[in-house]
């Protein structure tokens, strides 16, 4: 939060309070931070005004953050409490039914059944909850996760390459209830979605996973697919 | 706790938190980053509290590593930032409003779900 202080400091004049959940991280940078080489810290700045020529070094890093998409997260961010209340709708959510959707343009998507959620909200964004209140999209980040069965038939998160700890963290955070997740690459302008069903009984659920819509559209020979890989 | 003596509460301790970082300013001693965090912590709990009403809110303060504030089951980290005067260089100035430091492993691990700058 960045407070505007009077001259003696005894009174708040103005505070701005940005809010920033996991998938806005991307944005913070080692650029500007006392400790950002030596240490890999970071930090964002949000850049109200430049008049004059700045020092080619200094204008090397202004200019990293003087961009249309820092000025938008700025103004997204501000005092955006409903990302709270996301969250928080998301933690009293005790199952997850997701309905076909047109999805045209989205990465990828990520369906979550009953779980601990706040713990792995980072998998969502809520652009596309008004097509359906229970449908997340997973930011193209998440592309190394995938869905596969194991010995016993259970649906396990594995991960292609890196965020092998996040995914420990993820199904740690699950061993008491548990989760549906399906996440695959989606390749844009692929119309599709995802059925899932998932009950509150553990058994149900794994019989019950995941019905495939047919779809109408060019990704309907890599749905086929998919669906073929996790039914088996 | 009621919710408003839990608000009041933190009121009467952000009052004075800031008294005090009135009173290094006044007298010329650098104010110390604790203080300046514990005044965005007392901020954004109040804030959490009034429009959360059914919501656990948990304020920490730094007792618990890296987290300040929980509302149910979501960490929030809270870094404050005294807003410093336009920057000038020969021909120019600048302005800005940026971050403190933001330790590599609470983004890079995703020790919070929540980051309030």
């Amino acid at each position: 939060m960045i407070l505007y202080l009077n001259e003696d400091f005894s009174e708040i004049k103005k505070s701005n309070i940005y809010i920033f959940n996991q998938e806005d991280f991307r944005y913070f940078n080692t650029k500007f931070c006392w400790s950002g080489k030596s240490k890999g810290d970071y930090t964002i700045v949000n850049v109200l005004y430049v008049k004059g020529n700045a020092p080619p070094k200094l204008k090397e890093k202004i200019d990293f953050y003087n961009k249309s998409e820092y000025k938008e997260l700025f103004n997204k961010t501000k005092e955006d409490w409903n990302k709270i209340e996301s969250l928080l709708q998301l933690s009293s959510r005790k199952s997850t039914t997701l309905r076909m959707v047109d999805a045209t343009n989205t990465h990828a998507i990520c369906l979550v059944g009953h779980m601990q959620i706040g713990t792995i909200y980072n998998l969502y964004h809520r652009e596309m909850s008004s097509l359906h209140p229970s449908l997340y999209v997973v930011p193209s980040e998440f592309s190394h996760l995938y869905m596969t069965c194991n010995e016993n038939g259970d649906y396990v998160l594995k991960l292609r390459d890196t965020a092998e700890e996040f995914v420990e963290d993820l199904v740690q955070a699950n061993t008491a209830g548990y989760y549906m997740m399906f996440h695959r690459a989606i390749p844009k302008n692929l119309a599709w979605a995802i059925f899932v069903e998932v009950s509150n009984e553990v058994n149900r659920m794994k019989h019950k996973v995941i019905s495939w819509e047919s779809l109408e559209t060019t990704g309907s020979s890599l749905l086929e697919k998919e669906k073929t890989e996790l039914v088996h | 706790m009621e919710r408003n003596q839990e608000i009041e509460k933190l009121q009467e301790v952000f009052n004075q938190t800031l008294k005090l970082i009135s009173l290094y300013k006044k007298t010329g001693l650098p104010v110390p980053f604790a203080l300046k965090g514990n005044l965005g912590e007392f901020i954004i709990a109040m804030n959490l509290l009034k429009k959360f009403p059914k919501c656990k809110v948990d304020y920490r303060g730094g007792a618990f590593p890296g987290i300040d504030v929980f509302i149910e089951n979501v960490k929030i980290q809270v870094k404050t930032q005294i807003k410093r005067p336009p920057e000038k260089f020969k021909n120019g100035e600048w302005d800005n409003e940026s971050s403190p430091t933001i330790k590599k492993n609470t983004l890079d691990k995703k020790n919070v779900i929540l980051l309030f700058l």
